[in-house]
């Protein structure tokens, strides 16, 4: 008998979600790449392990809460939300270069979630310039869901145009909003809510060494995907099986070999990428250029409290009567 | 600097006043733009517009620089930016300046993100106050040595003439601090610059003494070792280098008239004092300049004998500067005549004569007690110590007395004046050192400010010492008071200012410091240095100085040119003068 405690910090959740850890609904075949199941030491040697590769993410936050009031009977609930998107490119080392990690693209969005199908924009500031985002529902989680799918969207469209220009893109978060071609684009997922595997299957993530990854899957209608996992550290006395786990995927778009290649590569770069425990509350899933990115893209959402105010400000000055008519 | 260079530089701005943290109407910082940089000492301006008045313009001086990976928190992240990139981190370089004026004077800290420039040519000067000591009506910024980037450093000769302000003190450990080098180079500057000097060049005299080896008794020669390099940075200065022109060279007197001086040979006199010009100028004073001497009473003493002496000397027919002690109330031919000495009085023609005679009345030798007047009715041991003290100072002093022609150091005779003491006992020097400013000091008293006498002293410690009384520090003392007003001024060197009469240093209104030892550089008496000069001031090298003056709010760092006289004799340029002396 064993007992671990969580790597992560309690307030992110945990890297798996115990009782929620729910089996997938979704079709999952596992004979893509073999049908001969256990930890695969990854062999790839090519050009990709030299060439600088992207890491995209993008960060949210609910900058106010508010209530839109027209010709209706009852206000309609709103939330003001701040989205950014960006990506890393990080150089690897070669000859005497040092390997380099450069902030590459940062892009923010703000946009005024509106329920009930309604489009309000409001201007809080001369750089602070929320867009009408109307949604359907009036619920608080459907506006929260719209704001995090402009997020979404804001990375996926980032982490195209990047695989666009030939790069190798690994991105925060499963491709499912995503709807790739045949590009290089990997998401990483860092916590574990569902099972895509049968008992025997699931009995390789245990056995999984640093570095190494399961063999391919795939799932997804109307999306499909590849999958694996990655175990990115060693594992300690006290550490439970599953511990230091990402699963990634990639498109089905994909040649088959060329996704083994991937699969490989992935499990080479991101144990490179993986943080350490007293660097990051979620280590070692959260990879280090990605804490960076996501650091400096909250840095850019702005003062929270400032923002809050200049919010209440324009919303005031939008309602004046003067206002309306203009 | 090509002028092209010159004009991106100007028209570029360095930086952005950094906006992250509030900038003070004391210090800011500047965040460096990319190809930019600013190091220690670098001029910048900064405008920022102000409601209702306009724009104020701030310059300051760079007093730190800083680069760090932003956006890091782990010792570790440096590693991870910087060899492995895996994180993402910025560069950033930014400077702390120190604000030195704002104009006009509307005191408000700067805007956050304002364009910070390098200032150069007349933002340059007005940063350092210039055109404050340069109006249309009179130049007072003399250029007194060149900053890392070889523009000028001036000075307000206001604060060194005794217009406002007068005295410089060099600090500086011994060896690397080049003190002395600097005070004669500043000289060199005072005497090259007539049109900015005015009145206070026309027949300004300089004291100087050479208290250690014997490197200042070449000033006149030129250096062989003075390069092209060197001459371009006096031309900078807007000076023609070559030695100083007006030098006469005096060392004590060997035997008679021929100087002791291994170094030099010919070019310099003898000196030394007749018995009447002792008794004259009162020199008794300076055989008792130890600070103990006051504790003892001697000083007491000796004023008696000294008033004595004055009334009983006569001198002696056919003996040029000897001397008798005739008691003026026994003898009353006129006390102007030289006499004839009676059979059996003594003939004072040297120091031990002096002091025998001097024995005669306070050691009578029937072994009655002194003479009352010349004693003062002190303790029999006083008394006996007196004597004591005065035949003690006989080996060291004596061949400093003699009668015979005047030798005395004529001190008009060119316009720099070197005393080389370095072969001295110290009681020697010091009693060398007492004559002569004692001597400059009554000569001024009451005449007026012009011609401004300079008087260049290495070793003040030894002189004007933060414990105990004596003359030299008494005249010291009185000079540094009221020296402006007399046209007195002193350049004192030393090692530590800390072990300086206060008085003395507080009267300096230009301070200058070469390297200085650590612990020396955090005492209060450099409390006109930043922070940031201090550190540095352990590390300068020789021909960098430190600067303060009461125009400029901050110190100035700067260097010097190497000297265009020679400072050793192998570096005397053989071609000086072949015929120097026939």
């Amino acid at each position: 008998m064993r007992i671990s405690v969580q790597a992560w910090s309690p307030e992110y959740g945990g890297e798996i979600e115990m009782g929620a850890l729910e089996a997938s609904v979704e079709q999952v075949k596992t004979d893509c790449e073999t049908t001969k199941w256990g930890p695969i030491v990854p062999r790839y040697s090519g050009g990709l392990l030299e060439a600088p590769v992207a890491f995209v993410d993008g960060t949210r936050r609910i900058d106010a809460r508010l209530f839109v009031s027209d010709a209706r009977p009852a206000p309609v609930a709103g939330l003001a939300g701040s989205v950014g998107a960006g990506s890393v490119l990080c150089t690897p080392s070669s000859g005497l270069a040092h390997g380099r990690a450069e902030i590459d693209q940062l892009r923010i969005d703000r946009v005024l979630a509106v329920g009930g199908g309604t489009s309000v924009a409001l201007t809080a500031g001369e750089v602070l310039n929320y867009r009408g985002l109307p949604v359907p529902g009036e619920s608080v989680e459907e506006l929260t869901y719209a704001v995090h799918d402009t997020m979404r969207n804001l990375e996926a469209l980032l982490a195209q145009e990047l695989a666009d220009q030939g790069r190798l893109v690994f991105v925060d978060g499963p491709l499912a909003v995503m709807r790739p071609g045949p590009q290089r684009i990997v998401g990483f997922i860092k916590a574990h809510h569902r099972r895509y595997l049968e008992a025997d299957e699931e009995a390789v993530l245990g056995r999984l060494g640093c570095g190494e990854r399961t063999p391919l899957f795939s799932f997804g209608e109307p999306r499909p995907r590849y999958s694996w996992y990655v175990r990115l550290c060693e594992l300690d006395d006290d550490d439970h099986d599953w511990h230091g786990l990402v699963r990634c995927e990639a498109p089905a778009a994909l040649e088959l070999d060329d996704v083994v290649s991937l699969a490989d590569v992935s499990a080479l770069l991101l144990v490179r990428f993986a943080s350490l425990p007293h660097w990051d509350k979620r280590a070692p899933q959260n990879l280090v250029p990605v804490a960076g990115l996501e650091r400096r893209l909250r840095h850019l959402l702005g003062d929270r409290e400032l923002v809050f105010r200049m919010i209440k400000d324009g919303a005031k000055r939008s309602s004046r009567p003067s206002a309306v008519g203009a | 600097m090509d002028e092209e260079h010159l004009e991106t530089e100007s028209f570029e701005p360095v930086g952005l006043v950094l906006g992250s943290e509030p900038t003070t109407t004391q210090e800011f910082r500047v965040v460096l733009g990319e190809d930019q940089y600013l190091q220690l000492d670098d001029l910048v301006v900064v405008k920022t517009p102000v409601p209702k008045v306009g724009e104020v313009t701030t310059y300051g001086i760079v007093t730190e620089t800083f680069a760090r990976y932003e956006g890091t928190a782990f010792e570790s992240d440096t590693r991870r930016v910087a060899v492995e990139g895996t994180f993402p981190a910025e560069k950033s370089r930014t400077a702390t300046v120190q604000i030195v004026r704002v104009s006009p004077e509307i005191w408000i800290a700067p805007d956050s993100g304002g364009e910070v420039y390098r200032a150069t040519g007349e933002e340059r000067e007005r940063a350092m106050y210039v055109d404050e000591m340069r109006t249309s009506e009179r130049d007072r910024a003399l250029p007194v040595g060149l900053t890392r980037d070889g523009e000028p450093v001036w000075v307000d000769v206001d604060f060194f003439d005794g217009t406002k302000g007068a005295h410089m003190s060099i600090s500086g450990v011994s060896g690397v601090a080049t003190k002395t080098s600097y005070a004669l180079f500043f000289l060199r500057c005072l005497t090259s610059h007539p049109e900015i000097l005015g009145r206070s060049a026309r027949n300004l005299r300089v004291l100087i003494f050479n208290v250690k080896g014997e490197d200042l008794l070449f000033l006149d020669k030129p250096n062989n070792q003075f390069n092209d390099e060197a001459s371009e940075m006096w031309h900078r200065l807007g000076m023609d280098p070559g030695p100083f022109p007006s030098v006469s060279f005096w060392a004590p007197t060997q035997e008679e008239g021929i100087p002791k001086s291994s170094a030099r040979v010919k070019g310099i006199s003898a000196f030394r004092w007749t018995p009447r010009e002792f008794v004259d100028d009162r020199l008794l004073t300076f055989l008792f300049t130890d600070t103990q001497d006051t504790r003892q009473q001697l000083t007491f003493v000796a004023e008696r004998v000294i008033r004595q002496l004055e009334r009983f000397a006569r001198d002696v027919q056919g003996v040029p500067g000897a001397i008798v002690l005739r008691d003026p109330q026994s003898d009353d031919s006129d006390v102007t005549k030289p006499v004839v000495p009676h059979g059996g009085e003594r003939v004072i023609k040297d120091l031990y004569d002096l002091i025998e005679g001097i024995g005669e009345f306070l050691e009578p030798e029937d072994g009655n007690e002194g003479d009352f007047a010349w004693t003062g009715r002190v303790a029999g041991g006083t008394v006996a110590a007196f004597m004591r003290r005065l035949r003690g100072s006989l080996g060291r002093v004596g061949r400093l007395v003699a009668a015979g022609e005047s030798r005395r150091i004529d001190r008009a005779r060119e316009a720099v004046t070197v005393v080389d003491i370095h072969d001295l006992h110290e009681a020697a020097q010091r009693f060398v050192v007492g004559a002569l400013i004692s001597e400059v000091h009554r000569e001024k008293e009451g005449k007026g400010r012009f011609p401004l006498s300079v008087i260049v002293l290495d070793e003040l410690n030894k002189y004007a010492p933060r414990e105990g009384w004596s003359p030299i520090k008494d005249t010291l003392v009185d000079m540094a008071q009221r020296g402006r007003s007399l046209g007195v001024i002193l350049i004192g060197a030393q090692q530590s200012a800390s072990r300086i009469e206060p008085d003395v240093l507080a009267n300096a209104a230009l301070r200058v410091s070469g390297r200085l030892d650590a612990a020396e550089a955090e005492r209060s008496e450099y409390g006109w240095m930043l922070p940031s000069t201090r550190a540095r001031a352990r590390l300068l090298k020789p021909g960098t100085m430190v600067l303060s003056q009461p125009s400029i709010p901050a110190p100035t760092m700067l260097t010097f040119p190497y000297p265009p006289w020679a400072t050793r004799p192998e570096e005397v340029a053989e071609d000086s003068d072949p015929f120097e002396g026939i």
